[in-house]
């Protein structure tokens, strides 16, 4: 948390760098970078600017969102969509981000199986009997891996100008240290969770009395969740309402993946193709007229290949042949490549994959190239 | 902006009843009165019959029966009755869709901030809290905003401003109640239509919407790439489909313009690309890699912004810091790696640079001189200049073509979406706005089909407008006889020489040109040295050579660069280079190549080959085109193209009859001042100004020019050329496909010798110039010297001067007609007073290609593309200018888009339907395409010789070629 804190001198005027607001989100970013979430959730997540941060985590596969008012987070949800360039290469996670408009005081199935909830000042938005409710909605119901619950501290507010009463007109209270921990504490017994607390926005020297600006309870669950006790108490119904969802073009996509493979597998066969044809000409070079212009041509190809053939071990029945006109490649042979074996797993799914979209013997076995072809292309 | 809308709404708003009255005229094309135009007409009603049904905007204002010497007019000829148009009326669709204003009013209010505000972002977020008065739908720029709503007035509210507490009054004054078709909305319900369209999950791309989730992915390009290249990660394009939109007004009311469109894309980073070049041209890779990147478009991995690369940092790598906005300096690894979760992986990358626009941000914010960007994270767009690869560019152009039946589908796909989807429905209704359930249905009208004049015959072409057949069969109006000429191939070609030669020889005589044998100049290797040394040693030891044609082996840009350079500037001399791999194959497709190199050798040589009637008198058609190089801080070419011959009034017995004019064929010059032997073409080539001499000479005289060399009669200087590889024989591609697929059979429609034209060969003879200008200036700034010399020209030709000028100008945008009206149009009129007491009329057209207007034709069941000849006058129509829309060429596949013509001025009292006609039939005069084309000839001339001039020779050609297309 030192890196973030860079306070001048006390003047009397509190200027955090970089802002308060960026340090809270940074430090669930390296939260999600420490602990590797695949599931996070974000209650009250406004306009959506820590689900924007978080997208970018490559570890994250499911992004929700849900807030009380439903005009907020339309007003920048479009940024968690899929950028073009986000088809272009298509990611091998997959990634679905949705926002729901609701209430932390509803339990909706849609929360549940979250590895990480984050409550980014929140609490001190709920009134009594919504902060009542929260505890067992998200502790009790959702139960996920970790909880993080940030709210002011409000033995800080005196450094704060302009602050009379609460930071926010629309908060409900502000806690201080005690308070919050005294809550936290109560609440992590009652569900089983262990909480460490710390904050960000140091106090200026000479206040450290203070503590931090923003105080942040993250709440572990002591033991991993049975399969029955999360679904013993599941209420059936949905209350909580779609507003945006998104899915993200990934390999794990049988159209992405399709593209990604058959792409490799042409580029793949072309290259075994050229250098066999190179073998070839260099046999018949004598009597070729004009061989050097498309010798030279083909010349990196057969290097790149030899460079891949290096690394791999050749069967004999996996051999490449020429038949007249036409070239077989074993799809076998292609599948032994490194990143179309990781891409597909199986030769079957290789199989199934390229069928239809190269052309291959009539055994299915063996991609075909026809040489004839071949002059025109160039 | 808020300026510019006041603007126009101060000129818009008074007129609006006019403008009702005119308005859906379009929808049901009555005949409103109109009057008889001076000239002969062939009107039909038109909107530019109706002037004062317009409001006063830019469009300048002309007094009823301007005489000659007016101000600027537009070409609306005062109102009255007109007879009813020739040409067939043709229900069509338009890629419009009629928008419907629900709400009676939009209000516009003025807000003020009290004390003064001066960040329009606080301002904003003020204003947003109060919602509960202002409601949820609003526009608001900082000081006006727009509501579908009547607030009750005054309204008075508090805010506090957060940094200070500071109590801040905000007053919502009423200062106007709109139209909710008024112009001043116009730019938010555009703003409103892009979030419709966000609603339905499209991704916008600089301007445009594009759905990458149903790319069409082209594996087979890869490949043909990487085998010439190398090992790294494979590459493959893509296609997104697309659309644009905008919401306009129109003449015929409020529209939503929607084209279905394609976005072309690598999937490969340029990092890759980068590799690709070093594997193929380890030597020249930085070279190549400017060459290829520099000019085109890239999008970024983490944002949704494109750039155009500028320049490429070599000496900048990502481990490079910059400095953010906080002050804090940081590494292009660190950003990315913090800001994205991106990890570059290669550290010695260069950098992309982009340089953006100078432009003015709001409240002067800093803006970057300079934007880096890693190759690793960027994406190309755009054809990739992989010329070579003719088979990929095919498969994308095959992957994008539209029939309009599939173009028109799209449209519908999209309207349905809208409708299906609540929250899109819902975002237009905020605004009262609804859209069509279809695509706007309308009138148009085909044009009369024009005759075709060639020298012994004329006919009226078919349906598909084309002439390959009657062009390669019949004597062209003149031929120029190549007695002296040189023919120059490789060594290892002189076979194909050979049968070039005989191939020539077969083929001339039906075109009426006489060949003699050529003086052949053998070279030992085909190196653009050898080319080089040879052409210019000849060149300059023989002054009597009328043209040059060089056989090359392939299609190298280098050495027809070296060719063209030779002989457009240094040597002047006509000029013909052919790809050896054109003629190879079968003898009939050499047969129909070298018919087509013929025509085209015959125009470089300054004969014509076919005319259309045009009978207005004393005219001048001038072309203008401008080309821009790819990369920016390259000066810009015009070309200028100028007819040099008029119509006559024919003379009974005299010249009148196309007999008269057949003896052509058997003349002998009468002066040659460089190159004596051709024989026969020179005296022939201008019936016309002898004629003119008789009867008009006498009103005009020139000031400076004394004596009226005949100066066209110069026997061929030079023209030039093109490649004649790939589909190069002629400008259009398909060409000879076209010639085949006719085959064999003589057109029914074509009948020899049936009538002998009355009027002699009119535009047909051109004076080109060309100027090189100030980076990246569109608009032209020696026109006063290019007009002046063509006027010099046409008086020594015609021994008078026009009195009526027309201009076609091409690659002028909407937002510089004004500058078109205010700068170019008084510089050209500033050159008539070179010439003593010399006042012609003049209209000037803007030629605009780049549109999204489409047309189909709309039979029972079926969408096709209209007949050319096809206009449309009305409803899609600008408000603010005399504008219509003309598809004068027959393609062949996809949709047809039509060209927009804006007439920004006309003192020549033309009507609008003589525009019409005399602009489609300037579309069949250019003669490397027996057909019609898109354009009018002048601008296709001058287009073909600005990029000429700007791509290829880097400089102006020389003066002696300029009464020759030896551009073609």
């Amino acid at each position: 948390m030192d890196k973030n804190f860079q306070e001048e001198q006390f003047t009397g005027i509190i200027k955090f760098t970089p802002p308060l607001y960026k340090q809270r989100y940074q430090f669930i970013k390296d939260l999600v970078g420490k602990y590797k979430p695949k599931k996070v959730a974000d209650l009250g997540c406004a306009d959506c600017t820590l689900l924007w941060m978080l997208k970018f985590c490559s570890c994250i596969e499911v992004l929700a969102g849900l807030d009380i008012c439903a005009s907020v987070m339309k007003e920048k949800m479009h940024r968690l969509s899929p950028l073009p360039g986000d088809y272009l290469q298509p990611a091998e996670r997959s990634l679905t981000v949705t926002l729901h408009h609701g209430s932390v005081a509803h339990k909706d199935p849609c929360m549940l199986g979250f590895d990480l909830v984050t409550c980014i000042e929140l609490i001190e938005h709920l009134d009594q009997s919504e902060l009542k409710k929260f505890p067992a909605v998200v502790f009790g119901f959702m139960a996920p891996s970790i909880v993080v619950i940030s709210t002011p501290n409000s033995e800080f507010n005196p450094l704060l100008p302009g602050v009379t009463l609460f930071r926010h007109p629309d908060h409900k209270f502000e806690w201080n240290r005690a308070q919050f921990q005294s809550w936290a504490l109560e609440t992590a017994r009652r569900y089983d969770y262990s909480v460490e607390f710390t904050g960000v926005g140091h106090p200026p020297t000479g206040m450290e009395n203070v503590g931090f600006c923003t105080q942040i309870g993250v709440f572990v669950r002591k033991y991993p969740q049975t399969s029955e006790s999360a679904q013993s108490e599941k209420p059936t119904e949905a209350v909580y309402k779609t507003v945006f969802k998104a899915v993200y073009p990934s390999l794990k996509d049988e159209k992405y993946l399709q593209n990604a493979v058959v792409s490799e597998v042409i580029f793949i066969a072309q290259i075994i193709k050229r250098s066999l044809l190179d073998h070839l000409m260099s046999e018949h070079e004598e009597y070729n007229d004009d061989p050097t212009e498309r010798k030279s041509k083909f010349q990196p190809s057969m290097n790149c290949f030899s460079e891949d053939l290096g690394k791999r071990v050749v069967e004999k029945s996996m051999e490449p042949f020429v038949n007249g006109n036409v070239v077989y490649i074993p799809l076998k042979t292609i599948f032994s490549f490194p990143k179309v074996n990781r891409l597909c797993g199986t030769l079957e799914k290789l199989c199934k994959l390229v069928a239809g979209k190269v052309a291959l013997s009539s055994d299915g076995s063996a991609v075909m190239f026809n040489t004839e072809h071949e002059n025109e292309e160039n | 902006m808020v300026a510019r809308a006041q603007r126009a709404g101060a000129h818009l708003c008074p007129c609006r009843g006019h403008r009702i009255l005119w308005r859906g005229r379009g929808d049901a094309l009555p005949d409103p009165p109109r009057r008889n135009a001076a000239v002969p007409s062939h009107g039909k009603p038109c909107t530019a019959a109706a002037p004062t049904l317009h409001p006063p905007g830019p469009r300048p204002s002309l007094p009823p029966a301007p005489a000659p010497g007016t101000p600027p007019a537009a070409g609306r000829p005062a109102p009255g009755t007109k007879p009813a148009a020739k040409g067939t009326a043709l229900a069509m669709g338009l890629n419009s869709v009629k928008i419907h204003c629900q709400n009676e009013a939009v209000y516009q209010y003025h807000v003020t901030f009290s004390p003064e505000v001066e960040c329009r972002s606080v301002r904003f977020a003020m204003l947003k809290e109060h919602r509960a008065v202002t409601g949820d739908v609003t526009a608001f720029d900082g000081s006006i905003l727009y509501l579908p709503i009547l607030l009750p007035q005054p309204v008075s509210l508090k805010a506090q401003k957060k940094s200070s507490g500071e109590e801040i009054t905000i007053t919502i004054q009423i200062t106007k109640v709109l139209e909710p078709s008024s112009d001043l909305c116009i730019p938010f319900y555009n703003v409103v239509f892009r979030r419709v369209m966000r609603i339905l999950d499209m991704k916008l791309v600089r301007r445009n919407f594009f759905e990458p989730a149903q790319a069409t992915v082209l594996q087979h390009y890869r490949w043909v790439l990487d085998t010439v290249s190398s090992r790294c990660c494979p590459s493959a394009l893509q296609i997104w489909p697309g659309y644009s939109v905008s919401i306009r007004k129109k003449d015929g009311g409020l529209f939503l313009l929607v084209d279905a469109i394609h976005k072309v894309i690598r999937s490969d980073s340029v990092l890759n690309f980068m590799h690709t070049i070093y594997k193929q041209s380890l030597s020249s890779f930085q070279d190549e890699c400017t060459k290829q990147l520099v000019g085109s478009v890239v999008i970024t991995r983490y944002n949704n912004r494109t750039y155009r690369i500028d320049d490429i940092d070599w000496n900048k790598t990502p481990r490079d810091s910059f400095t953010l906005t906080s002050g804090e300096e940081i590494t292009f690894v660190d950003y990315y790696s913090k800001a994205y979760g991106i990890t570059i992986r290669e550290l010695d990358q260069p950098l992309l640079i982009h340089r953006p626009r100078e432009k003015q941000t709001p409240e002067g914010r800093r803006r970057l001189d300079m934007v880096l960007l890693v190759p690793e994270l960027t994406f190309m767009t755009g054809i990739p200049e992989i010329r070579k690869d003719s088979r990929m560019v095919k498969e994308v152009m095959r992957e994008m073509l539209q029939t309009p039946r599939q173009h028109y589908v799209r449209l519908a796909s999209l309207l349905r979406r809208i409708k299906d989807s609540p929250e899109a429905s819902r975002e237009l209704m905020r605004w009262g706005l609804s859209l069509d359930p279809d695509i706007h249905r309308t009138q148009g009208r085909v044009l009369p089909a024009e005759r075709i004049n060639l020298r012994h015959s004329s006919f009226i072409p078919g349906e598909d407008l084309s002439w390959n057949k009657e062009v390669t069969r019949e004597a062209s109006i003149s031929a120029i006889a190549m007695n002296y000429w040189l023919l120059v191939y490789p060594k290892r070609l002189q076979d194909l020489a050979k049968d070039l030669v005989a191939a020539m020889e077969s083929v001339c005589g039906p075109i009426g040109m006489h060949i003699s044998r050529p003086a052949l100049v053998e070279l030992k290797d085909d190196r653009i040295e050898t080319y080089a040394k040879t052409i210019r040693s000849v060149l300059s030891s023989e002054d009597k050579v009328q043209l040059l044609l060089c056989i090359i082996s392939s299609s190298r840009e280098d050495l027809y660069g070296a060719i063209k350079k030779l002989c457009c500037v240094q040597s002047p001399v006509p000029s013909q280079v052919i790809n050896a791999q054109s003629l190879a194959g079968q003898s009939g497709k050499m047969r129909s190549v070298v018919q087509k190199v013929l025509l085209q050798m015959n125009c470089k040589l300054g004969g014509e080959l076919w005319g259309v009637d045009i009978p207005l008198k004393q005219l001048m058609v001038i072309g203008m085109d401008v080309y821009h190089g790819r990369s920016r801080g390259m000066r810009s070419v015009i070309g200028f193209v100028a007819s040099m011959n008029q119509y006559v009034v024919p003379r009974e017995g005299r010249l009148s009859s196309r007999s008269a004019l057949g003896m052509r064929g058997g003349g002998v010059p009468q002066q040659h001042r460089r190159c004596v032997p051709f024989a026969g073409k020179g005296a022939k080539l201008m019936p016309s100004p002898t004629a003119a001499l008789s009867k008009v000479s006498a009103s005009v005289f020139l000031s400076g020019v004394a004596g009226c060399r005949r100066r066209q009669q110069r026997p061929l200087a030079r023209p030039r050329h093109r490649i004649a590889g790939k589909g190069a024989a002629s400008a259009e591609p398909g060409s000879v496909s076209v010639a085949q697929r006719l085959g064999g059979l003589w057109p029914a429609r074509w009948v020899p010798d049936a009538r002998h034209p009355s009027i002699p060969s009119v535009l047909t003879k051109w004076y080109s110039r060309v100027v090189f200008q100030m980076p990246h200036q569109e608009i032209a700034d020696s026109l006063r010297l290019c007009l002046a010399d063509a006027l010099q020209h046409f008086h020594e030709m015609n021994h008078c001067l026009p009195k009526k000028i027309v201009v076609y100008r091409d690659g002028v945008s909407d937002s510089q007609l004004d500058t078109v009206l205010k700068y170019e149009i008084p510089q050209m009129q500033k050159c008539f007073d070179t010439f003593e007491n010399y006042q012609p009329s003049m209209v000037v057209m803007v030629v605009q290609k780049k549109i999204s207007t489409n047309f189909y034709t709309l039979t029972p069941e079926q969408f096709t593309s209209p007949p050319p000849g096809t206009v449309i006058d009305h409803t899609v129509t600008s408000l603010d200018w005399q504008d219509f829309f003309l598809l004068a060429h027959h393609s062949r596949q996809g949709c047809s888009i039509p060209t927009r013509y804006i007439c920004v001025l006309n003192t020549a009292n033309l009507s609008c339907e003589h525009l019409q006609r005399l602009t489609f039939k300037l579309c069949h005069l250019y003669w490397n395409w027996p057909g019609t084309v898109r354009v009018p000839a002048p601008c296709k001339y001058a287009h073909k010789l600005a990029f000429l001039s700007g791509q290829i020779l880097h400089h102006e050609p020389s003066a002696q070629l300029c009464d020759k297309l030896f551009f073609l």
